[in-house]
């Protein structure tokens, strides 16, 4: 009598640590990482435009151009979609890991390199550990963050302009010097923009300038700091005076400009470097 | 019930409980990657992704003539050994991992892509390098694991593209970086009353 009392508690037991589970392989296996069928899309607008917040409006498909997808694009779609299941940059991929060596495809190796050290003796004004105390309002803001922009990215406002790449992420124009080159800034919303700094090759007499522009998208603008490359003594690095100009992105487009001022690889713009605070 | 039935009862009970044990074993330590990623000693976020179209890549240098054939891609209609580029800005301390590699192929070379650090004075890495494979049209290829941290103060990021053949056969449709974010959050004791 005993045993069978025993054996059906056992019984019922099993059966309830089987229903439990089941029920948490479920639950896992529908609350899986891996992407799952495409879901009708819904974006926060507001004030009736599709780019501000507040209210759900179903997306307006825009369309880039009228080019339908034929029958083989979809057919590659489908192959890519499969390629794409347990791959390595996707949560939830459990194989090995493939590490290998770097070819270098950017340029050859051994051309003249600046040396920083020589301008970063002491902390900067756009170092969390050379802040200016005025420049500071205590906890309200955070460390710096930088936005560091490649000067071989920037490409020229008008089709008249010639560049070329000398190496090392810098960039120079051969033609219509005077003209400006440029490339979006995206910082967050409600940063605060404390200092612009430019990365140059210059080996000429004259200039190049940087600085910051906000446009409002109906011919106005301002433009917030100016830089200057200075010297002739190749590399070299100059810092903005401070600017303290909090971003907005609902108002404003923000953009980094460079302009050369001499065509030749004696004045080249290798980088620009933005130090913002987050609120 | 019998010798034989109490046997058959005590199996099948047996069965059940190790399935249940097994199953809570495999609940509390799952076999696919968790949501937090231990790496090196740091906790590190599911995957984010910085996914530009080749559309948007200019080049390096004004010698280039480059065409849109649609679809958010690009080809070069000249000098396909120069290098196009576009700016990659990723939160300072995320990790970048993965270079993902979207293209049409119908050539017998080869495209590449990678990642370049600069450091503004003529110094510069290549973090990774992907190709594209075959000759079948749209594809993807993915990178060996990268593991860089990213410090936008000492760096900037750059994605290239190199074609290798002019013309519509070779064209990059886009690039796709795959990076975690650092876990630094508090963590509060428990507070329990008794």
């Amino acid at each position: 009598m005993h045993k069978r009392r025993a054996m059906w508690a056992m019984i019922v037991l099993a059966l309830l640590l089987s229903g439990v589970t089941f029920t948490v392989l479920a639950e896992q296996v529908l609350n899986s990482s891996e992407e799952g069928p495409a879901r009708p899309l819904t974006v926060v607008v507001g004030e009736n435009e599709p780019d501000m917040d507040s209210r759900l409006a179903p997306v307006t498909e825009a369309v880039a151009e009228p080019r339908p997808l034929s029958e083989q694009e979809a057919v590659e779609g489908l192959r890519m979609a499969a390629l794409e299941e347990d791959a390595p940059d996707l949560d939830g991929y459990t194989g090995p890991r493939r590490q290998a060596p770097v070819e270098i495809f950017s340029e050859p190796e051994g051309a003249e390199r600046g040396d920083w050290s020589e301008f970063f003796l002491e902390p900067q004004p756009d170092q969390d550990a050379g802040a200016l105390e005025q420049n500071d309002v205590g906890a309200a803001w955070s460390a710096f963050r930088y936005e560091y922009v490649a000067g071989a990215t920037f490409t020229p406002r008008t089709s008249v302009v010639e560049w070329r790449y000398p190496g090392g992420g810098c960039i120079y124009a051969t033609s219509n010097p005077l003209q400006i080159l440029n490339l979006p800034l995206s910082l967050p919303q409600g940063s605060r923009i404390d200092y612009l700094r430019i990365f140059f090759y210059d080996t000429s007499a004259d200039q190049s300038d940087a600085w910051i522009t906000i446009y409002d998208g109906a011919g106005g603008f301002t433009d917030l700091t100016h830089v200057a490359s200075t010297g002739t003594a190749g590399y070299g690095t100059a810092l903005s005076p401070f600017v303290g100009h909090v971003v907005n992105n609902a108002n404003q487009s923000y953009v980094l400009n460079w302009r050369p001022n001499v065509a030749g690889s004696s004045m080249q713009l290798c980088g620009l470097r933005v130090a913002y605070r987050l609120p | 019930m019998n010798m034989r039935k109490y046997r058959l009862a005590w199996i099948v009970t047996g069965l059940l409980i190790a399935f249940a044990l097994l199953g809570q074993s495999a609940i509390a330590e799952p076999t696919s990657a968790p949501a937090a990623a231990t790496v090196a000693g740091g906790y590190w976020s599911t995957f984010r992704y910085e996914y530009v179209a080749g559309a948007t890549f200019t080049p390096r240098t004004s010698v280039v003539e480059w065409r849109y054939p649609g679809g958010g891609c690009i080809y070069a209609a000249s000098n396909p050994l120069q290098i196009l580029n576009v700016p990659l800005s990723l939160p300072q301390g995320s990790r970048i991992d993965y270079l993902r590699i979207f293209f049409y192929d119908t050539s017998a070379d080869q495209s590449n892509a990678w990642i370049t650090i600069y450091d503004g004075a003529g110094g510069f890495t290549d973090l990774t390098h992907v190709a594209s494979t075959g000759t079948a049209g749209y594809g993807t290829a993915l990178s060996p694991f990268v593991g860089h941290i990213v410090d936008n103060a000492s760096h900037s990021y750059v994605l290239n593209w190199q074609p290798n053949v002019a013309g519509s056969s070779m064209q990059l449709c886009g690039l796709r970086v795959a990076y975690r974010l650092p876990f630094d959050g508090t963590f509060l004791p428990i507070v329990t009353k008794r």
